[in-house]
């Protein structure tokens, strides 16, 4: 498990290659496997220590998957995802590991560094459980309940904004933003390193969504967290990630760092994704680029890019190759045959 | 302006009564609001307490116990005798044994001039409570000093023994009947279904297979047969659970599907998938998430089970394919009613319906109520 | 916004929703006042459980029981008679609930679209017969007029045919993008995609020649790429059918491109209103200006969000005199927590809900301090 000089940087903390989640499709009377949904499909991205890896993408794109299949909560198909955990090092050093080589019990060690937060402030807790019961599920399942437990709890309840008497409460007694809280507090009970949201505020009203948004970043900076954050809303993204992966049908189409990738994109796709992005300014009467027809089914991709049958500057050779997904300048990777040629129209930075 | 101060008193005292609602506690506030499931419930305390608890004490007389009185007719307790006194304490008619002369059969009149006051706790014959303490007490009775004193409330059957002693002495296997294969009933269903719900591929498959098969067996001649099966030679108490047994395990299949197709949907649920992150095993996962999430569906199913499950026995052991006396169950008591002879003759050998018919209904009841309050969506 | 001029298709005046439930009384729409123009959009905006949907429903006397509504909802039919134009005015509020009128207005000259095109839509019938069936209803062909001079502009109507009614549907499928909308017309829902669903949706609404498109979030359900379809398409078919079209949604975004003008809702009352542009450059109630704060923009880095404290209160336990107080920045102790504020004029064509602008309250020392600071 040493360092085989894949990683080029000495910060990263979590490396994606390679990572594919097949799912079948089956059909006929005897449950045949007719074919695959490449939900995940080559996918490469990686996470800096104390980083936050915004995943954006259209439904269908694949992030919530490869989000889970990190995790191997969906078992991968392919592909290699590389970690420095700290929880499985017994040298008290952070250690290089491969997920997809680790039995069950080291996995679970490794579930200590890295957490979740579902996009469902409804549906992730358990109507039966007390807010102390949830909170505290990790560390039962860790063997880590101690005399000081109870404390720990209030203390994160206070860190994420709620109050000690809550402990003893139910989910349904709380509104959407409050689950949100208890979630990220539960996310935060084994002091993880990374913490992967899955969609975590788009259940959320505007005025709960910014707290949570604030809360969110303020724990990063407390806790030094890395963030995977997952999400559809372009803005949202933006807003909280430092760089940014752009996902269309299961592949990632651009990643960079979050401003160089709003102000200055390299992949029709995201230039024509965040031409689509409604703004409120309404005085702001811009040129839409509307893509035509509708996402690829990702069970019968369409040859070559993936988006060339929606991409307005599409050439013969993009529907027969696929393209890879190159570093075009610094830290600024896109799959696109013609990145750096185009000459796309970002947003401009206010 | 009186209104600004008044309302946060009451936002908080309304917030006192929130605090630590558990999931449990509204059910139980919506049940106690639904009063016919409230009184079937505590109809259903009395049967347990007086059938399957302590029979022997309520019961004036055990359930073999012989007497003269061949098919006697009930002796109901009055309060005003005959010359139009009235007096506190109930009592009962004595009995003459009749020769009517046409059919040269026996029959019992009442002899309004013989009277057995009844008491309270008397002392009786001796048994065991709960079958550990002995104990001579009944609930009622006539006085142990006359041997000749007795009270049929109910009438007495063939050999002379007090019906109403007999249905509650039947009450108890009837109505234990009704929870242990209830129970068998659960353990195999909820398990086997949450277990292809859960693990799916070649368990799933293999499990819905045989409800498949249990399922398109037409369930009455498969009891008929079954219960013919079982050899005569047997004792009665392996008779009981064999037929308790059998009931059981032929109707789990409905039951499993239904709980796995709640775990199936429970096992999509985001709360199912965080405990996966952190780490859970699947048997945490099973019993700490997703069978408490079936347990209401389970629990009304089983309550709307149980009548079911007392009638089929009544059933069988009325058609003489379930228990057999010398047991006494509801089932066997309505044996006595299978002739038109027999009913016409001694009628009150039909007041084990009424205990039937009532015991159904409550469970019917509890069942409806406990439904309308587990379900968390409604209202 | 009061006076009613020719150009208003629908005014409601102090409509008001209260739900008599187990719990309590919930006034889902307390009060509310706009007017809807001809050709116009107007945009409501809010939070979950602002009553934004519940006016939509109000407009169609489609308020759900135990519901009660109170107030006027007053529509200006215009229609054509012996040659010239006639305003009808007919009271929607005072109409039988399931009544014959009610019923050709609904899916006549007030169409809604919702946000789950999904669920709108029958499974089990085409995407052309669910046209068809909305054209057969409510929409009515021109017989020739009757030859005598004497009646020479009695026109009569006449029900549109199953053959026609497919050619519009087509017609219509045509008109919303719809590819290949001549084999398109017999899908079934299953077959189509969210974004297709909701173009049928829009030429189901648009088939009967609305006067009013009431459209429900049309657009939260979908992805970015179509929601731009989506909204392209409908202020196109605005430009061309002219209808006027109430957009109800919870996303900044999309009402600043879509409204002309807006009302803003909280806890069932209109907090602030008027046009688009006015309301993001120049917000007045803090509600609004909080709102617009808190929104993460693209092309914007902003460090921190600003946030509105606490959350949306019980409908049932709602604070006492403006609804807002135990949220808002700007509170002052004694006044907003006591007095009801009523909708001030703070602009010309704006309106706020905020003690700061009503009349009564303007010149205390507080008030010009807060103002001084917004």
């Amino acid at each position: 498990m040493a360092d085989n000089g894949m990683v080029k940087d000495k910060d990263i903390l979590l490396e994606v290659k390679g990572l594919k989640k097949y799912f079948p499709i089956t059909g006929g009377m005897m449950r045949k496997v007719v074919g695959y949904v490449k939900a995940v499909d080559d996918v490469n991205f990686f996470v800096r220590e104390g980083e936050t890896l915004g995943l954006v993408g259209e439904s269908g794109c694949g992030k919530t998957t490869a989000g889970r299949a990190v995790l191997r909560l969906y078992e991968p198909t392919d592909g290699e995802v590389r970690f420095k955990s700290r929880a499985l090092s017994k040298s008290g050093k952070p250690e290089w590991v491969s997920l997809r080589e680790l039995n069950k019990e080291q996995l679970k060690t490794v579930y200590q560094d890295i957490s979740m937060i579902f996009q469902d402030p409804i549906g992730s807790l358990n109507p039966r459980m007390t807010v102390y019961d949830i909170i505290t599920e990790p560390l039962l399942i860790h063997n880590k309940i101690g005399p000081s437990t109870e404390e720990h709890v209030i203390q994160l309840l206070q860190r994420v904004g709620l109050r000690p008497e809550h402990i003893r409460r139910y989910p349904h007694e709380f509104s959407g933003g409050q689950r949100q809280r208890i979630g990220i507090a539960r996310s935060l009970a084994l002091n993880p390193q990374l913490i992967i949201c899955d969609e975590p505020v788009s259940a959320l009203d505007v005025s709960v969504q910014a707290q949570t948004l604030n809360l969110l970043n303020d724990l990063k900076e407390d806790f030094n967290l890395a963030y995977i954050f997952v999400a559809h809303d372009l803005s949202v993204v933006q807003h909280i990630s430092d760089r940014v992966a752009v996902m269309y049908v299961g592949r990632i189409a651009e990643m960079a760092e979050s401003i160089d990738l709003y102000s200055h994109p390299l992949h029709p796709y995201t230039e024509a994704l965040m031409s689509s992005v409604p703004r409120p300014n309404p005085r702001l009467k811009k040129q839409r680029i509307i893509m035509e027809g509708d996402v690829a089914d990702p069970g019968n991709p369409p040859p070559g890019c993936l988006f060339h049958p929606r991409c307005r500057y599409v050439q013969d050779r993009c529907k027969t190759e696929v393209p890879e997904l190159r570093e075009i300048k610094p830290d600024h990777y896109a799959a696109c045959h013609f990145a750096g040629e185009l000459d796309l129209k970002g947003v401009e930075m206010g | 302006m009186t209104d600004a101060v008044a309302i946060p008193m009451e936002e908080k005292k309304k917030d006192a009564v929130k605090i630590s609602q558990s999931y449990w506690s509204l059910v139980w506030w919506k049940f106690k609001r639904n009063r016919l499931a409230v009184v079937a419930a505590f109809i259903l305390a009395g049967y347990y307490i007086t059938c399957l608890i302590f029979p022997e004490f309520f019961a004036p007389y055990s359930k073999g116990l012989e007497s003269d009185y061949i098919e006697a007719r009930p002796t109901y307790p009055h309060f005003v005798d005959a010359a139009g006194s009235f007096s506190l304490r109930p009592f009962v008619y004595g009995l003459d044994e009749e020769i009517d002369v046409a059919t040269r059969s026996r029959k019992f009149v009442v002899n309004e001039s013989v009277k057995y006051p009844l008491y309270f706790f008397v002392e009786g014959e001796p048994y065991k409570l709960l079958g550990l303490i002995p104990a001579k007490t009944h609930f009622f009775g006539t006085d142990p000093a006359n041997p000749d004193a007795k009270v049929f409330l109910l009438g007495t059957d063939r050999l002379g023994r007090d019906q109403f002693s007999r249905i509650l002495f039947g009450g108890r296997i009837s109505l234990f009947i009704g929870l242990f294969s209830v129970a068998v009933f659960l353990f195999v269903g909820v398990t086997l279904g949450a277990a292809s719900g859960y693990y799916g591929g070649a368990t799933d498959i293999v499990v819905m297979r045989i409800t498949e098969l249990l399922s398109a067996f037409p369930q009455e001649p498969l009891f008929l047969a079954l219960g013919a099966a079982v050899p005569v030679s047997w004792p009665s108490t392996r008779v009981f659970f064999m037929v308790t047994i059998l009931l059981a395990l032929i109707q789990w299949g409905g039951l499993a599907r239904q709980v796995r197709g709640l775990v199936l949907s429970g096992r999509e649920e985001q709360y199912v998938l965080a405990a996966r992150s952190f780490g859970a095993s699947d048997r945490r996962i099973i019993f700490n998430h997703l069978i408490p999430a079936t347990m209401s569906h389970v629990i009304v199913i089983a309550t709307l089970k149980i009548p079911g499950m007392i009638l089929l026995e009544t059933a069988l052991s009325f058609l003489g394919l379930g228990l057999v006396p010398p047991t006494v169950s509801w089932g066997t008591l309505l044996q006595n009613a299978n002739t038109v002879r027999s009913i016409s003759a001694a009628p009150w050998y039909l007041f084990v319906t009424p205990f039937i018919l009532f015991a159904i209904l409550a469970y019917n009841l509890l069942g409806d109520g406990l439904r309308d309050a587990m379900d968390p969506y409604s209202k | 916004m009061s006076e009613i001029t020719d150009d208003v298709l629908v005014s409601i005046r102090n409509l008001r929703i209260r739900f008599d439930v187990r719990d309590g009384i919930v006034n889902a729409v307390d009060g509310a006042n706009f007017t809807i123009r001809r050709g116009k959009t107007l945009g409501v905006i809010g939070e979950s459980g602002c009553g934004k949907s519940m006016t939509a429903k109000a407009i169609m006397n489609m308020v759900p029981k135990p519901g009660v509504m109170t107030g006027e909802v007053t529509l200006y039919k215009r229609h054509v008679e012996n040659g010239s134009q006639v305003v009808e005015e007919i009271r929607i509020d005072q109409l039988d609930k399931d009544g014959e009128e009610i019923r050709n207005i609904r899916g006549g000259v007030i169409t809604m679209i919702f946000q789950e095109p999904m669920s709108s839509l029958t499974p089990v019938f085409t995407a052309g017969l669910h046209i068809m069936e909305a054209v057969k209803l409510h929409r009515f062909l021109p017989i020739e007029s009757i030859g005598d001079t004497m009646t020479r502009n009695i026109q009569k109507k006449r029900e549109v045919s199953p053959e026609e009614a497919r050619e519009i549907a087509i017609d219509m499928l045509q008109k919303v993008g719809l590819p290949n909308a001549a084999q398109r017309v017999d899908s079934y829902p299953h077959q189509l995609s969210g974004g297709q669903r909701q173009r049928v949706m829009i030429a189901i609404a648009l088939s009967t020649h609305p006067e009013l498109l009431i459209a429900d979030e049309p657009t939260t359900a979908l992805d970015v790429s179509i929601e731009a379809q989506i909204l392209d398409l409908m202020r196109e078919l605005q430009e061309t059918v002219d209808m006027a079209i109430l957009f109800i949604t919870h996303n900044m975004g999309v009402i600043a491109e879509m409204a002309d003008e807006m009302v803003v809702m909280y806890m069932g009352k209109e907090v602030e209103e008027g046009s688009v542009v006015d309301i993001f450059e120049n917000p007045k109630h803090p509600y609004t200006r909080l709102l617009l704060a808190s929104i993460p923009e693209i092309g914007e880095k902003k460090r921190e969000l600003a946030t509105i404290k606490g959350m949306t209160p019980s409908p049932f336990n709602l604070p006492t005199g403006c609804v807002f107080h135990p949220r808002c920045p700007d509170f002052m102790p004694g006044k907003c927590d006591v007095v009801k504020p009523l909708l001030a004029t703070v602009a010309k064509n704006q309106n706020a809900r905020c003690l700061m602008y009503d009349p009564c309250w303007p010149n205390t020392a507080e008030a010009q301090a807060v103002k001084a600071k917004a």
